[in-house]
């Protein structure tokens, strides 16, 4: 029997997505929960798979296309024998030419357009209209900057180009203005002398054939074994009470071309430092390929963000939401500091800034974990030995 | 108060269009309501305006019709008008149609009282209103709420009052004996222009005198200004941008003194109709001793209806432009359904309210005018569509006109819909539902229009703001 293959709505506020790729081609079989199409949405690439072993019949919409949930992608036939509206083929066509948008949210013509230019997300949206729809009147107004700019339109140098935001950009905006708005962040920054680090890192990468050690990984590794030490300093704050973990997951801020996305490695404080390496890795290619589920991005309360290899000194971050702490990273720059009996001596130093909430974190408690880090990153053979 | 006061929920106070619907709205939601009628049902609409206008006016296209017969290759000896038999079935006309608004009435089981209302003292939340029928008995009634449609009437012109011999207002028009050789027409609003247009087919020889720059001062430009080049083909007469700074009635004709940016002028004519407005009827109502406002001769109200003072409602003319029966009727309903409980919590409604006018050549109107529109500072896209390239209108000897809409150029909105030629008044439900339903552009150029029809000239129209038109 022919069926639709649907943009599936993912989250809460999901009301469209992009078709970031296929993963079949039509003529293709496939077999339950087998991977048919990549879809991005807010921050997370998602795989959709089968619901039943088939074959798909024909693909509806091309890769790269921004699609609203409910949008008919292709279409594929699951080997039954079916009734006859599914399999008539106007009937099809006419689904295809006219994909129905976000799924059961009445919605005016112009109001779905109005919202799209504005990047409104109309699932969020009480209609004033019959049965709900929502109208015009509805959406929120435009800020006035942009109502000025479009009501006296100003030279070309001046105004510069406008263009929609696309649904992971106007995710990921929300979101961190939520957080920098709503979280009262506070700071500590301290320099870590990595100089015993940078030659533990040089020998182990000299006595194996495997992929190198960077230093990231012990980073995460350090910040998971603080963690898993003080457990009494992971958690976070959610409005419906302060939620603690169990496990010592540690976020890793990864740079993409669809911007930054933040999968979370589990139960660090507990792996090998060769473990958490691997899981790094992974991590990170699954994330530049557009790969990670909403699920690998969920939960822990803290990440890491390392701009070392950029050459910042010190990076004072957003936390990522629903966290409660992130650890930016500057790069490792050899400073002379004044020793002992006041002689010059060289250090290398990586500057570490920790946000944290605090609702669930104080200075003390924060600057303990920042020490507890600095402490490993300063003597990191005890990283290597449980 | 001889008698103990009987008690409604509701009383509407003008049984027009919007004060009947209103009651007959009131009525079906379960409200026991009373409506208080001082002259007729139906009000001006339909006796004094809407309806017997368009009898008077369909007198007229069929005369014209029957006049261009000889074009059709039907030949037809020189008609002859019973002036007096046109008028007598106006008149028929809306006393059928009043006795219709009595029979929904009753049906509706909606008591009508007749007489003069006032509004009285307040006792425990219940307003009172005093009926004085015409023999000068009064009776009293209360409810918790008032819904006041007393409607409108004809504006004064200072200097030339209305006498009914020689100068005319609308009402007087409507039941002319015979028609005058002269019409000097003040005022080339709606009213004005149907006028000018009935007369003119009549054979009266019409002259438009309006202040304004342009004929139909409400309408787009282009609209009134198409009008104007057809209405002169008609044999009227038109000053614009003209002022009447005097006038002398004597017993063969009125004269009038003009004032125009060329100088001044005198016109003579048999009979003058001062159409220069309407005024709300808003005295002798028992206002004074409410909170309810009255601001340039019309009641204050919100988009419900509401006036200032709890309990006391107004719709239709009385709350002033614009003063058109569909209007009222729909301010009506909003307001018996607010009474009732509906639409509590919610933002009043903008109202799409449509705008026609029945002269020849008909015009039609909804939104925005261009210029209205280019006040937004909004980037638009605008296109018409000349009837002289639709087939239908060809076809009925009627190419003449067009279908001009104009767009949101960014998202697409239709802000405004204008239509002049045949059917105008007709067709502009099409552009009113889709602005309703907030269609785009791509909506209306996705609906498919029946051919052959005058309403694919609206199709066209929008093909032409995209940039995209086919037939021109």
């Amino acid at each position: 029997m022919r069926r639709e293959l649907l943009v599936p709505k993912l989250g809460l506020t999901m009301s469209e997505g992009v078709l970031v790729e296929w993963m079949v081609q039509p003529g293709d079989t496939f077999r339950v929960e087998q991977g048919l199409f990549v879809i991005e949405s807010e921050k997370a690439a998602n795989e959709v798979g089968a619901e039943a072993d088939g074959v798909l019949l024909e693909i509806a919409a091309e890769a790269g296309a921004t699609l609203p949930c409910g949008a008919v992608v292709g279409y594929w036939d699951d080997g039954l024998e079916g009734g006859p509206p599914a399999g008539d083929p106007a009937a099809a066509v006419a689904t295809a030419a006219a994909p129905t948008p976000a799924a059961r949210v009445p919605v005016t013509p112009l109001a779905r357009r109005l919202a799209a230019q504005r990047g409104i997300d109309l699932s969020q949206l009480a209609g004033s209209g019959p049965r709900g729809r929502i109208r015009a009147r509805d959406l929120p107004e435009v800020q006035a900057a942009a109502l000025a700019a479009a009501a006296c339109p100003q030279p070309e140098s001046q105004a510069g180009d406008l263009r929609a935001p696309t649904a992971l950009e106007q995710t990921v905006a929300r979101r961190l203005t939520e957080a920098k708005q709503q979280v009262p962040h506070f700071y500590l920054a301290v320099e870590a002398e990595v100089s015993r680090l940078l030659a533990l890192r040089a020998r182990l990468n000299a006595a194996q054939q495997c992929l190198p050690f960077t230093l990231n990984h012990f980073l995460l590794a350090a910040v998971g074994r603080a963690l898993a030490e003080m457990p009494q300093l992971n958690r976070v704050w959610t409005d419906a009470g302060i939620r603690a973990f169990a496990h010592s997951d540690v976020g890793m801020a990864v740079d993409t071309d669809r911007g930054l996305l933040v999968p979370v490695l589990r139960n660090v404080g507990a792996q090998t430092l060769a473990a958490t390496a691997s899981a790094a890795r992974e991590a990170a290619e699954r994330a530049k390929a557009g790969r990670l589920t909403s699920a690998e991005m969920a939960g822990g309360a803290i990440t890491v963000s390392n701009a070392g290899m950029h050459g910042v000194t010190y990076m004072t971050s957003i936390i990522n939401p629903g966290q409660a702490m992130i650890l930016g990273v500057g790069a490792v720059r050899e400073v002379f500091r004044p020793g002992r009996k006041g002689q010059p001596r060289l250090r290398r130093e990586m500057g570490l800034v920790l946000s944290a909430d605090h609702r669930v974190l104080d200075g003390v408690s924060a600057l303990g974990l920042l020490k507890r880090i600095t402490g490993l990153l300063e003597n990191p053979l005890a990283l290597l030995v449980a | 108060m001889a008698s103990q006061p009987q008690t409604f929920d509701v009383i509407v106070v003008g049984g027009g269009p919007g004060g009947y619907v209103a009651a007959l709205r009131c009525a079906q939601l379960g409200q026991r309501v009373a409506l208080v009628e001082r002259e007729h049902l139906g009000g001006i609409c339909l006796n004094w305006g809407c309806i017997p206008t368009k009898a008077l006016l369909h007198a007229a296209d069929t005369l014209r019709r029957i006049a261009h017969a000889g074009t059709l290759g039907i030949e037809v000896a020189r008609p002859q008008v019973d002036f007096a038999r046109l008028v007598a079935r106006s008149r028929q006309v809306a006393q059928r149609l009043g006795g219709g608004v009595a029979h929904l009435l009753k049906k509706a089981k909606v008591p009508v009282f007749m007489g003069s209302a006032r509004l009285g003292p307040q006792l425990d939340g219940l307003h009172s209103v005093q009926v004085e029928a015409e023999g000068g008995t009064a009776q009293w009634l209360q409810a918790p709420h008032v819904i006041l449609a007393t409607g409108a009437r004809a504006r004064e012109l200072p200097g030339l009052p209305f006498d009914g011999e020689r100068v005319w207002s609308y009402r007087d028009a409507l039941v002319g004996k015979a028609a005058p050789r002269s019409l000097l027409v003040i005022g080339a609003g709606a009213i004005g222009m149907e006028f000018a247009s009935f007369y003119a087919a009549m054979g009266t020889q019409v002259t438009v005198v309006e202040a304004q720059s342009q004929l139909l001062p409400s309408s787009d430009a282009d609209v009134a200004a198409f009008v104007r080049q057809a209405v002169a083909k008609d044999g009227i007469r038109v000053h614009l941008g003209a002022v009447v700074k005097g006038a002398e009635v004597g017993t063969g004709g009125v004269s009038v003194q003009l004032e125009t940016a060329d100088g001044g002028q005198s016109l003579q004519a048999e009979r003058v109709l001062v159409a220069i407005g309407l005024v709300g009827h808003t005295e002798g109502l028992g206002l004074e001793g409410t909170r309810a406002q009255v601001e340039r001769g019309c009641i204050a109200v919100d988009g419900w209806g509401a006036t200032a003072e709890p309990g006391i409602h107004a719709v239709g003319d009385v709350t002033g432009a614009p003063m058109l029966a569909h209007r009222a009727s729909h301010q009506g309903l909003l307001c018996a359904e607010r009474i009732a409980g509906m639409h509590a919590g919610e933002e009043p409604p903008v109202l799409n309210v449509p705008a026609c006018v029945y002269s020849h050549p008909p015009s039609a109107a909804v939104g925005l005018t261009e210029a209205q529109a280019r006040a937004t500072g909004r980037p638009l896209r605008v296109g018409s569509f000349p009837l002289e390239a639709n087939g239908k209108a060809i076809a009925i000897d009627e190419a003449s006109g067009f279908a001009k809409t104009i767009f949101d150029a960014q998202t697409g909105e239709l802000l405004g819909a204008h239509l002049v030629g045949a059917e105008a008044t007709e067709l502009i439900h099409g552009f009113t539902l889709a602005r309703t339903l907030e269609a785009t552009e791509a909506e209306l150029i996705a609906t498919i229009f029946p051919h052959p029809t005058l309403s694919e000239a609206m199709h066209e129209s929008v093909l032409a703001a995209w940039g995209r038109p086919l037939h021109t």
